[in-house]
């Protein structure tokens, strides 16, 4: 199967609805349609233009709503490179 | 004019007095220990330089922040051997937390349903005034006062005040100025959550630093004219050659990176001071131990020192005090002064391992003794890039400067907002007209950028709002501009929300996001990134009259020539808990309108700087006073107008008592701004010309003898 075309399986695809969603409340992007963030577009810098004090609140938040922890310091900064990253290390949290 | 330091005095974890702490953190002793003054068992770091053996004073208005402060000013001013009840002393107390510790919970519980919402007296010491009413109490009494805060740098707000006071007011014989912070679970909690604590003894400038340790304490300095000092015998224990505080404009947590705005800051500190990068001979660093201040601050180091960077001893007292918030620039400023008389220089403890970012400074590993020190540079650096630089000399180091000139101070331009709208100053006389208003404002979003905005908070939003549409009538250059802005309460809901989520979920779980906009002074940042504000910023809090308080710290500060252009006015938000908590408890009898939310701004400027930009002049303060006596008689009762919050206030007016009154109560309702829109309405009836001159009449419900009114006069055109 190509891998631009792969379908995600439901809950994944609604799980990052959940961040994308969390993402626009948490960080008051108003205005903002959840569904026009990419998937895999870069949160920080270049793609949504957040910074660290935006990785706090989310890293946060995803404790709040999911229960799984994000590390702190250099192990986070993969975990927060796009929404997909976010949600692949929510659902391999939840599953150990 | 030369201003002496001839007192000093601090408390600290690592002693009750300046000589001390001083002593033991040339030793290189340590105050850290696990904060024991409150549950701290779910935070990642707890440990911390708490103050151990101070007794608070019996009373209401008494908090364990103000117990530090108490100890400390009245060390200050028995060394200085000055006494406010023989001579003429101001004082400026600059702080962040006041009485949180002993109040947080209780709001957290009123928001929660679990106790009362009643006006109690036990939340007299919530207030950031309410240090300045015990000292008053306490130590008093004290012929001016007022309240700044500027997050990290608010001691250090408090010494530039101290000093415009004494350049612009001859009546004031020395000022005792300084600053004060008490832990809380509301600040550990938020640092912690900002990830900027480290959980061990913290390391500034070391390569592996992981953040701060919280400190708490009091610094209190007697600040006097040499001319004054001298006639009483009384001898300098250094010379305080400069202040200067200005703003990053760049982010409301993180320092700008290149140093080179808080560098730019270092070099006009030296400047004013007259003294070269030469003749300075040692630097008390801010130094936190963050990732981003220490290296950020080796830059504006660098950039303001040249190459003399490489000669320069630094050292950080963090290590050893903890960072002490509110207080630090104001107990640094007393190491620094007592480096100048020592020749002793304290270490920054902890430091092993230099960060290559931070290898260009002349590190003190050990502290080390000299024969002679000439010049010292002290800096703070704030949440929403407020900076503070203090330059402090020998004695007569360099040639006292010439004779002082006082400015001129006009205003350019005003607005306000409430609930029915937004209002440049020529509009603003209908806010003491028509049907009163009441509630609160509907659209906080209404000219901003939502983007820009996000982070914005209420007060946030209400601060830039009126300082963009004030700076837009001035036609004015934000970037030249800072800004001064008051509010009585700060954002004691958002403070109780905050700790309610710490009740109900725990600390981890506590928004990082949300802690910056619980300092007093964020609002303030929050205007000044927006709109690029790099002159002073800073808040003032004086309950009803904090507009009044805000508006006298940037007339006094031109008048003095230590600021040139400042936005001034007010911008508390409308809140259920102070309307129904604070406003009965400090109830004064002006209370006559409905509570309604509002905010006002006023653009200041030297007559100097409005001409050099060909400004349009709306009109000149003639006088800024504490008793009505001293402003002359209006030429044309009909064409001029008293102005005030409340019609109470009209008629105590001496000679203008048969003018005309107008007050902002009867239409735009009651609130802490309403002695700010009273300005703009007394600028727009004279810009419009419907009267030649004004007298704005404020007051604050004081602890008893301050001179808690305000007089300002307004009168028409350049003269």
């Amino acid at each position: 199967m190509v891998q631009g075309f792969r379908e995600c399986p439901m809950d994944e695809k609604q799980l990052r609805d959940k961040i994308k969603a969390l993402i626009v409340k948490e960080l008051n992007l108003e205005g903002r349609d959840p569904a026009s963030i990419d998937d895999d577009a870069p949160l920080f810098g270049e793609g949504l233009g957040l910074d660290s004090l935006d990785a706090l609140q989310l890293a946060m938040s995803i404790e709040e709503s999911f229960g799984v922890r994000i590390p702190e310091g250099e192990a986070a900064k993969p975990i927060f490179r796009s929404v997909a990253s976010l949600a692949q290390h929510v659902e391999r949290s939840k599953a150990a | 004019m030369r201003v002496w330091i001839t007192g000093i005095g601090v408390t600290s974890a690592l002693g009750a007095t300046s000589e001390e702490t001083f002593a033991r953190l040339v030793r290189g002793d340590r105050g850290l220990s696990e904060i024991d003054l409150f549950d701290t068992s779910d935070q990642r770091a707890r440990i911390g330089g708490q103050v151990r053996g101070v007794t608070v004073p019996r009373g209401y208005e008494w908090s364990r922040t103000s117990a530090f402060a108490l100890q400390a000013a009245t060390e200050a001013l028995a060394e200085a051997r000055v006494h406010p009840n023989s001579s003429r002393v101001g004082l400026v107390v600059g702080g962040t937390t006041a009485g949180m510790f002993e109040d947080e919970l209780r709001v957290a519980r009123m928001l929660m349903g679990d106790e009362p919402r009643v006006p109690t007296q036990e939340i007299r010491c919530h207030p950031l005034s309410s240090t300045l009413d015990a000292l008053h109490a306490g130590i008093g009494p004290f012929c001016r006062a007022r309240t700044v805060a500027s997050a990290c740098s608010s001691g250090t707000s408090a010494l530039w005040l101290a000093l415009a006071w004494l350049q612009a007011d001859d009546s004031i014989d020395a000022v005792l100025a300084g600053g004060t912070d008490g832990l809380c679970r509301l600040t550990v909690t938020g640092f912690n959550a900002l990830a900027a604590m480290d959980p061990e003894p913290c390391r500034p400038f070391d390569r592996g630093r992981r953040g701060m340790n919280l400190g708490e304490g009091a610094g209190f300095l007697v600040v006097e004219r040499a001319s004054h000092a001298s006639k009483r015998g009384a001898s300098p224990i250094a010379e305080l050659a400069s202040v200067v505080v200005g703003a990053e404009a760049h982010h409301i947590t993180n320092p700008e990176p290149t140093g080179e705005r808080a560098g730019r800051l270092i070099s006009r500190a030296l400047e004013r001071a007259r003294v070269t990068p030469d003749m300075v001979d040692y630097v008390n660093a801010h130094g936190t131990a963050t990732p981003l201040n220490d290296a950020m601050e080796s830059k504006a180091l660098a950039f303001a020192l040249g190459s003399e960077i490489s000669r320069v001893p630094v050292s950080s007292s963090k290590a050893q005090l903890g960072h002490t918030l509110g207080a630090a620039g104001a107990i640094e400023a007393v190491i620094s002064a007592l480096v100048l008389r020592s020749g002793d220089l304290p270490p920054t403890a902890g430091l092993v391992d230099v960060d290559p970012e931070c290898a260009n400074l002349q590190h003190l590993f050990k502290s080390k003794h000299v024969e002679r020190v000439r010049a010292v540079v002290s800096t703070s650096f704030g949440f929403g890039g407020m900076d503070g630089a203090v330059v402090l000399t020998q004695p007569e180091l360099v040639a006292e400067p010439s004779s002082r000139v006082l400015s001129r101070v006009v205003v350019t331009g005003g607005a306000a907002i409430g609930p029915r709208g937004l209002v440049t100053s020529r509009e603003a006389p209908s806010l003491t007209r028509g049907e009163a208003s009441k509630g609160r404002i509907a659209d906080v979003s209404t000219t901003l950028d939502p983007a820009r905005a996000r982070r914005l908070d209420r007060a946030g939003r209400l601060a830039t709002i009126v300082a963009q549409a004030a700076l837009g009538e001035a036609n004015a250059p934000a970037a030249s501009f800072g800004i001064v802005m008051g509010s009585g309460y700060s954002a004691v809901d958002d403070c109780g929300a905050f700790m309610r989520r710490i009740v109900e979920k725990g600390p981890r779980l506590a928004s990082p996001a949300e802690f910056p906009n619980l300092v007093p002074s964020s609002p303030i940042g929050h205007a000044s990134i927006y709109l690029g504000m790099l002159g002073p910023p800073m808040a003032t809090a004086e309950l009803q009259a904090s507009g009044e308080s805000a508006i006298a710290t940037a007339i006094e500060a031109i008048t003095a020539g230590e600021a040139t252009s400042l936005v001034a006015g007010a911008c508390p938000v409308g809140a259920d808990l102070i309307d129904e908590l604070f406003v009965p408890l400090f109830a004064d009898g002006t209370e006559e309108g409905e509570r309604a939310e509002g905010s006002a701004a006023i653009v200041f400027e030297s007559a100097g700087s409005a001409s050099e930009r060909s400004a349009r002049v709306l009109c000149t303060v003639s006088s800024l006073v504490h008793d009505p006596a001293q402003i002359s008689a209006p030429a044309d009762k009909t064409r001029a107008r008293v102005v005030s919050r409340s019609t109470a206030l009209c008629a105590l007016t001496g000679s203008w008592s048969d003018v005309q009154a107008a007050s902002i109560s009867r239409g735009a309702g009651d609130s802490d701004a309403s002695g700010a829109m009273a300005v703009v309405a007394a600028v727009g009836m004279i810009a419009t010309g419907e009267i030649d001159e004004a007298m704005v009449v404020g007051q604050r419900p004081g602890p008893g003898t301050t001179p808690s009114r305000y007089y300002l006069h307004l009168v028409r055109g350049t003269s």
